[in-house]
């Protein structure tokens, strides 16, 4: 089937991004694992060197193996998610083209620095994913990501206190470099911050389903990008007829 | 489709060997002519014909064109094989040509393990290989070619085929073979096996690789520095034991 | 209006075009996994330009003239289809021409290439590559050229991502293709009919790129 006729069944495409290892199969695996009986559900993987995320997500055993995908990104995680999201965004509508109906196609970055964000030609909303154990001083070092990703997920909050780092401290601080956007701190061992999760999921793609939910970008990856900057030039995405990028 | 320019001399008149096998009054007719190889039937029944081809002059030598033309009725099944490999020797300035051509009518089957053509130091050979598979007609085809004589380099062989399945290319390739190419075509390797199916696509076993053509088939290819190291000998039995009965 | 032939040329070469050429490393990492060792990398061009880009350059220029005389590509896929034995070949080349058929629609909507495109189910690259350069304005000498081109600088970005490279190197390696890829351009540029695509292979870079999905570490798709 050509590419221009699979508009018909769009799922929601949410992002996971974040530094390395912070924990975004891991809340890929939850998302599947708390939702999976009610959403239709999908998942690609950007590996950066092994396939490692994609065989750890099947292993988990809470999604059918088929439906996790991994697309290799030839060393350019930041590349495959924004500047050239083509291998991505084929790889999203495959599955979506493959288990039609699908509600939710979740894309996890491969794991990189605090500045790399998806692109608006690819998912419709994104989490960006910190941990407690990456220091408690991370979010005051910003980023569009952590800035304006549409959730702000502080993950392994049970892990605070053994690397000495005030896990309310952070949600705080997070909440005020984001405007308002919604912060969450996360553990797979408090049944409440998972409900949390679970709920924003669920809102988002309800929110999307009846058209209501309009794709925010983040912003480039500017470098050292600091809150309310507003710094939006710079994207080499081809978001406009014109083709032409401000600079 | 490819066209090459050889140097062959053309005074000698070019006998075609042909291997025909026809639907006649509910049994099978032989159609049989002797070129550069002879056919020599070793069995044939109501509907299969085992047909050995036995070589008539010691080898190819310069000038020469070894024609063949093998033609499968529809829904009838040949056997080939051959009786040696074939040699092509130093051509003193002039090519050689081995020009092949086979047809598998609907629903016809043809199986070809052919010996391997070797190629000595200073032949320069031409090979062509045209395969028409109609639809619902199944080849099996074994094909190996390697590089000089014990001690040789070997000389220069170019190999142009072109398969089609039901009127479509289904594999088009101009192989090269000889020493000294760059990194990446032949490596250090002398050999180069084949075994190709087409109009039906078997399993591979376990321990084989094989292409998945685009039409309905399927290459299995070694490249080797010594044509017994090939596996390929369990590949062909076990692709054969798949072909479907007549 | 169609933009300059030089300018349409540069903006189809780059190597940030966003058709997901990035995510592939024109054979070099199949190679290098298959044991090429980096300093043959330069006679690996070599090679690639004497059988595959042949191939994939004379596809592209087949379909570029298809396209401009508003003919269907089908036989154009087929020609490639059957220079292209290996099924993983195929998809990763078909990965990049989705992306390509993509772009092309959004650059030139409504052109002939994306009329020409729209009905494949799957394009191979050179298949989309081409039409695209006839929806840009190149002639059949600058496709063959792009796609040489892109080959070769794809390959040369892929070695800095695999060896311990200067780039200065690689962009020198770039630089001494040049030749070679000229020989492509005169090969094939004239071509105008499918049965005409050179169709020279690289047994082993077959088999490498063949074996690539099985390698469990690995960069590139391609
Ligand atoms: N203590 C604790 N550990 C967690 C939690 N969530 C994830 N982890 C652990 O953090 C480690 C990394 O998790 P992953 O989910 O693989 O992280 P990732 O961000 O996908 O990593 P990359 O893909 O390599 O960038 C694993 O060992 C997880 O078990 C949590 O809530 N609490
Ligand atoms: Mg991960």
């Amino acid at each position: 089937m050509p590419d221009t006729t699979r508009e018909t069944s769009r799922a929601f495409r949410l992002g996971v991004a974040g530094p390395v290892g912070t924990g975004k199969s891991s809340l890929i695996a939850m998302v599947c694992r708390e939702l999976g009986d009610e959403l239709q559900l999908g998942v690609i993987t950007n590996d950066i060197y092994t396939d490692e995320d994609a065989r750890m997500l099947r292993a988990a055993g809470v999604l059918d193996p088929d439906r996790i995908r991994a697309v290799e990104t030839g060393a350019c995680p930041h590349t495959a998610i924004r500047d050239d999201v083509s291998a991505n965004l084929l790889a999203v509508e495959d599955l979506e083209a493959d288990f039609a109906p699908l509600d939710l196609v979740m894309v996890e970055s491969g794991g990189d620095n605090l500045t790399a964000t998806f692109s608006p030609a690819l998912v419709d909303a994104q989490v960006f994913v910190l941990d407690v154990a990456g220091g408690g001083d991370v979010v005051r070092k910003g980023g569009p990501g952590i800035s304006r990703a549409d959730l702000l997920v502080v993950n392994k909050t049970d892990l605070a206190p053994y690397v000495g780092v005030d896990a309310d401290l952070m949600l705080r601080e997070g909440q005020d470099a984001r405007d308002g956007r919604p912060v969450i701190g996360l553990s797979r061992t408090d049944p409440d911050s998972v409900a949390e999760l679970r709920a924003w999921v669920l809102a988002m793609v309800a929110s999307h389903r009846d058209g209501h939910h309009v794709p925010v970008d983040p912003g480039p990856m500017a470098p050292h990008s600091h809150a309310g900057d507003g710094a939006r030039a710079h994207s080499h995405v081809h978001d406009g007829g014109d083709g032409v990028h401000a600079h | 489709m490819s066209t090459t320019a050889v140097t062959v001399s053309t005074h000698t008149e070019v006998r075609t060997a042909r291997v025909g096998l026809w639907p006649q009054d509910g049994r099978c007719r032989l159609e049989l002519a002797n070129g550069l190889v002879a056919p020599r039937v070793i069995r044939h029944d109501a509907t299969t014909a085992e047909v050995s081809l036995v070589a008539t002059t010691a080898t190819l030598l310069g000038g020469d064109v070894l024609r063949l033309a093998v033609e499968v009725g529809p829904g009838l099944r040949l056997d080939l094989r051959d009786v040696a490999g074939t040699v092509a020797y130093h051509g003193r300035g002039l090519g050689c040509v081995v020009d092949v051509s086979l047809r598998v009518h609907e629903g016809a089957t043809l199986t070809w393990a052919a010996e391997p053509l070797v190629v000595a130091d200073g032949a320069e050979v031409t090979r062509q290989l045209r395969v028409d598979v109609a639809e619902g007609g199944r080849l099996l085809l074994r094909d190996q070619v390697a590089l000089g004589r014990s001690g040789q380099d070997g000389g220069r062989l170019d190999c142009h085929t072109t398969m089609t399945y039901a009127g479509r290319p289904a594999l088009v390739e101009h192989l090269e073979v000889r020493s000294g190419l760059a990194p990446g075509a032949l490596g250090d390797a002398r050999v180069v096996d084949s075994v190709t199916s087409l109009g039906w696509r078997p399993e591979t076993p376990a321990g084989h690789t094989a292409y998945r053509l685009h039409e309905p088939g399927a290459l299995s290819r070694q490249l080797l520095t010594q044509s017994h190291a090939s596996t390929l000998p369990d590949l062909w039995d076990d692709w054969t034991s798949q072909l479907p009965p007549i | 209006m169609l933009p300059h032939p030089e300018f349409a040329a540069m903006l189809l070469a780059d190597g940030r075009l966003p058709v997901g050429g990035h995510t592939q490393s024109a054979g070099l990492e199949p190679a290098l996994l298959g044991g090429l060792e980096p300093r043959d990398i330069p006679d690996l061009i070599t090679t690639r330009l004497r059988t595959v880009v042949l191939v994939d350059a004379g596809t592209a220029v087949v379909a570029r003239h298809r396209t401009m005389a508003g003919l269907p590509l089908d036989d154009v896929q087929l020609a490639w289809a059957a220079r292209t034995p290996s099924e993983v070949v195929r998809a990763a080349s078909i990965a990049v021409g989705r992306g390509q058929r993509r772009l092309a629609q959004r650059l030139w909507p409504g052109s002939a290439a994306a009329s020409a495109l729209a009905p494949l189910r799957a394009p191979a690259r050179p298949v989309a590559v081409g039409s695209m350069a006839a929806a840009a304005g190149l002639d059949g000498a600058r496709t063959a050229r792009l796609v040489a081109y892109d080959d070769v600088q794809s390959l040369c970005a892929a070695a800095l991502k695999l060896c311990p490279l200067d780039p200065a190197e690689t962009t020198e390696w770039l630089l001494h293709a040049g030749p070679g890829v000229e020989a492509v351009v005169v090969a094939v540029a004239h071509l105008t009919e499918p049965d005409g695509i050179p169709a020279l292979s690289a047994p082993l870079l077959e088999q490498w790129q063949h074996a690539h999905p099985t390698h469990p570490r690995r960069l590139f798709s391609a």
